[in-house]
């Protein structure tokens, strides 16, 4: 049950995107349907290897050591570990036209560093699994959303007025009141 | 306005919104008859400021729009959707956030998200305490179900003892006390919702709908399955009643579920276009309307999940569109 609520709570509510990064919306652009499915399955490749390490070391070094005020720096080590890794398999395979670019995956990397951090917690490997794979599939169904909601507004009869910014804004407005009710129960306590 | 060469459909927007505002009216005049003139006041008087509010803005706003009496019908959506003690100027605020929302995205026959909806959502939003019914009928526990269908009619004593020993006791099975009630909302005193109170004219308009094409099957009939399947299956889990204990009809005809699959989901600009389309949007409403209502902190969960699919619409009509020859998009 405690998995279940893991992946409920990051999928929905808890997830970085959502709650914490949707006012940069505007940054992440609209991209199409290939290029989320590719992305998401690099960052969830990323955040496995990214969250494994920082759970392996938080567990086995920082823990029993008294280390703990290192927990920070260890994630974010953790992150750019595997933010190396990826641009050493970009440049190694030779496809890097088709991948995503390393500032915009540096980006979409550090919207997850809060996730890592709440994936320290715990000790069961099958919880930090839980979470990082629900997280990116959360931060995957709002890539498509935020791009369904740009499909809108490239096809709307917006007033001129009203065009740019106060439209954005709006929009932004009505994305919130929405995720608003995705709220569960139990996402105070599962991170 | 003469009908075009290429018109060849008598259902305009106008006689279906005439419609779907018949078909509820039923549902409307009983909310008012177990409320009393409050329910009613509440009810013509957001359909009036819904009506005039958009009235302006069709005269004064960027785009000269045809009157399609949709103003009407978000109206009595919305009162339907609002507890009944409600007090009568939280809707007219949400109807006015709805009409400007229209107005300035995208006009009539193009709302991103279902205008009764939006306007449900803002004054959850805006004023939570207000918005939360005296009795909640979703996500209660079997407990608490049994309490609040613990003071029955005379009207579903007499049903359920007929149907379970005429006909129900034919296929060994038995009708649970207070369900005949909740179906007719006769006994029930203080109702969540408005709409609660007319359940059973709410499923005969939506008989009378169904046949009529008025709205898709696929909707109602997916959107039943993914929330009714999953409530079976895990609906008794946060009551610690373990797998396959959810109580289904409970959870079906309570809180705002039935006019959502009949009315909210359907509405014709913000669903999707093609059938495919029709049966992902109505699957994902109703699981996500079960998780919502199973373990979200609002008391319904069914216009969220709603608005949700809302959102998705435009890149389902994308992904899942029927290739066409010569198809260069």
């Amino acid at each position: 049950m405690r998995i279940a609520d893991l992946i409920f709570a990051f999928l929905l509510s808890n997830n970085v995107l959502f709650s914490h990064f949707l006012g940069l919306s505007e940054l992440l652009g609209p991209v199409s349907f290939q290029k989320i499915a590719r992305r998401s399955l690099i960052l969830g490749v990323l955040m496995v290897f990214s969250g494994g390490l920082f759970w392996g070391l938080s567990w086995a070094v920082l823990q029993p050591f008294h280390l703990s005020f290192l927990t920070t720096i260890t994630a974010v080590a953790s992150l750019a570990a595997g933010y190396w890794l990826y641009i050493w398999l970009r440049r190694s395979t030779g496809r890097e036209a088709s991948l995503p670019d390393p500032q915009e995956f540096l980006f979409h990397t550090l919207l997850f560093g809060g996730v890592l951090l709440a994936v320290g917690v715990s000790r069961d490997p099958l919880e930090f699994l839980a979470v990082a794979l629900a997280s990116v599939l959360g931060y995957s169904l709002g890539l498509i959303l935020l791009h369904a909601v740009f499909l809108r507004m490239a096809r709307e009869r917006i007033p001129i007025t009203f065009q740019g910014l106060p439209f954005q804004l709006f929009t932004l407005g009505l994305v919130w009141l929405v995720l608003s009710g995705l709220d569960l129960r139990f996402a105070g306590n599962a991170g | 306005m003469d009908r075009t060469p290429q018109s060849f459909d008598s259902l305009t927007s106008l006689r279906l919104h005439l419609t779907l505002i018949a078909s509820l009216s039923p549902v409307a005049l009983f909310a008012c008859l177990s409320g009393g003139w409050y329910v009613a006041f509440v009810i013509v008087s957001t359909m009036s400021i819904a009506w005039l509010a958009d009235a302006v803005f069709r005269f004064w706003g960027p785009r000269r729009e045809p009157e399609d009496s949709s103003a009407l019908l978000w109206g009595l959506t919305l009162a339907l959707v609002m507890p009944p003690l409600v007090p009568f100027w939280i809707p007219w605020a949400g109807i006015l956030f709805s009409i400007l929302a229209k107005g300035l995205l995208g006009g009539s026959g193009a709302s991103w998200l279902n205008p009764a909806l939006t306007a449900w959502a803002f004054c959850q939003a805006g004023w939570p305490a207000a918005m939360r019914p005296a009795v909640s009928l979703s996500g209660a526990s079997d407990s608490q179900i049994t309490s609040m269908l613990a003071t029955r009619s005379s009207l579903d004593q007499g049903a359920t003892d007929w149907l379970n020993g005429n006909i129900f006791s034919w296929l060994n099975l038995q009708v649970p006390a207070g369900y005949v009630d909740l179906v007719t909302g006769v006994g029930l005193q203080s109702h969540s919702w408005n709409a609660e109170a007319g359940t059973f004219f709410l499923l005969a308009a939506t008989v009378f709908l169904l046949v009529r094409g008025t709205i898709p099957w696929q909707i109602p009939l997916f959107f039943f399955l993914g929330f009714a399947v999953p409530v079976g299956i895990f609906g008794g889990l946060p009551a610690g009643q373990g797998l396959f204990s959810g109580d289904v009809l409970f959870q079906i005809f309570s809180g705002t579920f039935l006019l959502g699959i009949f009315f909210l989901a359907t509405d014709t600009s913000s669903r999707p276009l093609s059938s495919r389309g029709l049966t992902l949007y109505a699957l994902g409403a109703g699981v996500l309307a079960f998780v919502l209502r199973t373990w979200g902190v609002h008391v319904e969960g069914v216009g969220y999940a709603i608005l949700f699919m809302n959102f998705l619409v435009p890149w389902m009509d994308l992904v899942l569109r029927k290739k066409v020859l010569n198809d260069l998009r």
